[in-house]
């Protein structure tokens, strides 16, 4: 495998506005998450050489602009590099190409954005706008799920915690430790969208059963939002703004299939398989992360990431969050900025944003002290990503 | 003692989906003679004629050994229920809840699986691991396959289901 060992760098990250509804368009935040990352980076939008997306917005269910859009957007003349990934596994894709087309020489500098609108969700839901009648057509392989009731989101991932809970004996508490992790982690991040709106056990036991063992509260919060991150290869570090970050490893892989209902053994996600190429590709170890953005679409991912990543054993995700190991202070904090429970679905990139800024101390009242290894995941089921950041 | 995530469910609540309002599959040529099987109210899976492979949901060629010689084979309609959840939303249009979409593995092969919805019985005693067979369900020009417990009276039923007709 082609190792990374520090030849890429994150060079700038950047925010939109984050918010349960902007009334903004999916571009305008694109754009403006684009605009604070080159500013951050400090480099000139000229020296941008390639640009990468996942989903184009005309090969997927989930939204965003597409790459023609943001390319004429930003002004990019003549990407050497430009990729709009269909699938690949999970949220990262993009990073993940750009990081690949850097460290062979395909581009110098690429920037990577991801555009989320809340209103636009396009999975079947009363009302979504998009397919939502009665008699609906499931055609290709959807006919074999659709009609049974597990289009994508929480029955497909319930089915999986089931199984993970039969198996390990796993807890609707378990479950709410990592959901109270993130949402006391978001009280000490303002862009966080609960911000302000403290939850207790009680609370979250008592939220709604949407698909049994999933709670309404162990789905991530769908906000209107944007992120970028700007890569570059490692030699443009002395022109950077901030304290670069390195990305030492990265792991992208699949498994058994990359079907979310057939997959064989359902207690092991697709994160292992990542989180294994990872740790392949670098001497460190899980023993010297410092903090672990790990993914948390619903908690049940997070609960598979944590031990996928070899963070703890099999079963022993759910009495480690119990027991208080992922908080701020404890053994290995997770999801610092609120994760995507506690602060709002930016599909992944958050999760890169957050590691950047802890590992350049930016991170204020939640600041890991002296966090110099992170790690950054995305994706449930068969699809996963895990990067390994850290500090340059 | 950790509240189990069932017991927050009344044990009397019924899979009642009513009148078919839900989605229609609509086949493919993989996968027409599955589909074709499920409307003469038989469970025909794939079978590699070469090396006996099962193969669900229906493919071009055996993933095992890449053969084109795959047919529709009849299998017994039993399974094991893999994974099983209890859903109180409308995930798809016009799937009112609750429902019980369901994973059952078919004893034909190991992880022979097949998506589905859990019906003629109470939510409360669903087990993963509950030995279950199929049930047709025609819905406006296809015919879904729903699995009940094995062993219990069938279709028609002292076990209320609902508005479903299920017919053996």
């Amino acid at each position: 495998m082609t190792r990374i060992d520090g030849s890429v760098l994150i060079a700038g990250i950047g925010y939109s506005e984050v918010a349960r509804s902007t009334g903004r368009s999916e571009g305008s935040l694109a754009i403006e998450a684009c605009r604070n990352a080159i500013e951050d980076s400090g480099l000139p939008r000229t020296a941008i050489d390639g640009i990468a997306v996942w989903p184009d917005r005309v090969s997927s269910v989930f939204e965003g602009p597409s790459i023609t859009y943001m390319q004429r957007a930003l002004g990019l003349s003549r990407p050497r590099y430009w990729q709009a990934f269909g699938t690949g596994p999970a949220q990262l894709a993009s990073l993940v190409g750009a990081i690949n087309a850097i460290a062979v020489g395909a581009a110098d500098v690429v920037i990577c954005y991801r555009a989320h609108l809340r209103q636009e969700q396009r999975f079947w839901a009363p009302g979504a706008g998009s397919g939502g009648t009665d008699n609906a057509p499931a055609t290709a392989e959807s006919a074999y799920r659709v009609p049974y009731g597990v289009p994508a989101g929480a029955p497909r991932f319930a089915l999986w915690a089931a199984r993970h809970a039969y198996e390990y004996g796993t807890t609707d508490e378990h479950r709410g430790a990592l959901v109270l992790t993130c949402r006391e982690h978001a009280q000490l991040n303002p862009r966080a969208v609960w911000y302000g709106h403290p939850l207790t056990m009680e609370d979250y036991l008592a939220s709604d059963l949407i698909a049994s063992p999933l709670r309404i509260l162990d789905c991530d919060m769908p906000v209107d939002g944007a992120v970028a991150i700007i890569l570059a290869r490692s030699d443009r570090a002395p022109d950077l703004r901030s304290r670069p970050v390195a990305v030492q490893s990265v792991g992208h892989a699949g498994g058994a299939t990359l079907d979310n209902e057939l997959w064989p053994d359902m207690t092991v996600m697709a994160a292992k398989y990542a989180a294994d190429e990872m740790w392949a590709g670098t001497s460190l170890r899980a023993a010297d992360l410092d903090v672990a953005q790990v993914y948390d679409g619903f908690s049940s991912l997070a609960i598979s990431w944590l031990e996928g990543l070899g963070i703890v054993g099999m079963g022993e995700a759910g009495p480690w969050l119990l027991e208080g190991h992922g908080r701020l202070g404890g053994r290995l904090p997770i999801c610092t900025d609120g994760g995507q429970l506690g602060g709002g679905r930016l599909h992944g990139f958050g999760k890169v944003a957050e590691s950047v800024r802890q590992l350049r101390g930016e991170c204020g009242q939640r600041q890991v002290p002296n966090a110099q290894v992170a790690v950054s995941c995305a994706g449930g089921g068969p699809m996963a990503t895990a990067m390994l950041l850290t500090a340059g | 003692m950790p509240r189990s995530t069932l017991a927050s469910l009344s044990a009397t609540q019924l899979v009642t989906p009513g009148t078919w309002t839900g989605p229609i599959p609509v086949p493919d040529i993989d996968g027409a003679p599955y589909w074709q099987g499920l409307r003469e109210h038989r469970l025909l899976i794939q079978r590699c004629a070469e090396c006996r492979y099962w193969i669900h949901t229906p493919l071009a060629a055996c993933p095992r050994c890449l053969s084109f010689a795959v047919w529709p084979e009849p299998v017994s309609g039993r399974g094991v229920v893999y994974s099983f959840t209890v859903c109180n939303r409308e995930f798809a249009p016009g799937l009112p809840p609750p429902y019980v979409a369901a994973l059952v593995d078919l004893v034909e092969q190991p992880a022979l699986r097949m998506v589905t919805m859990l019906v003629n019985c109470r939510i409360g005693e669903i087990r993963i691991g509950q030995p279950v067979r199929v049930v047709y369900y025609d819905v406006p020009s296809a015919t879904l396959a729903f699995f009940e417990p094995d062993g219990s009276p069938s279709g028609d039923s002292q076990v209320p289901c609902g508005d479903i007709q299920v017919r053996r």
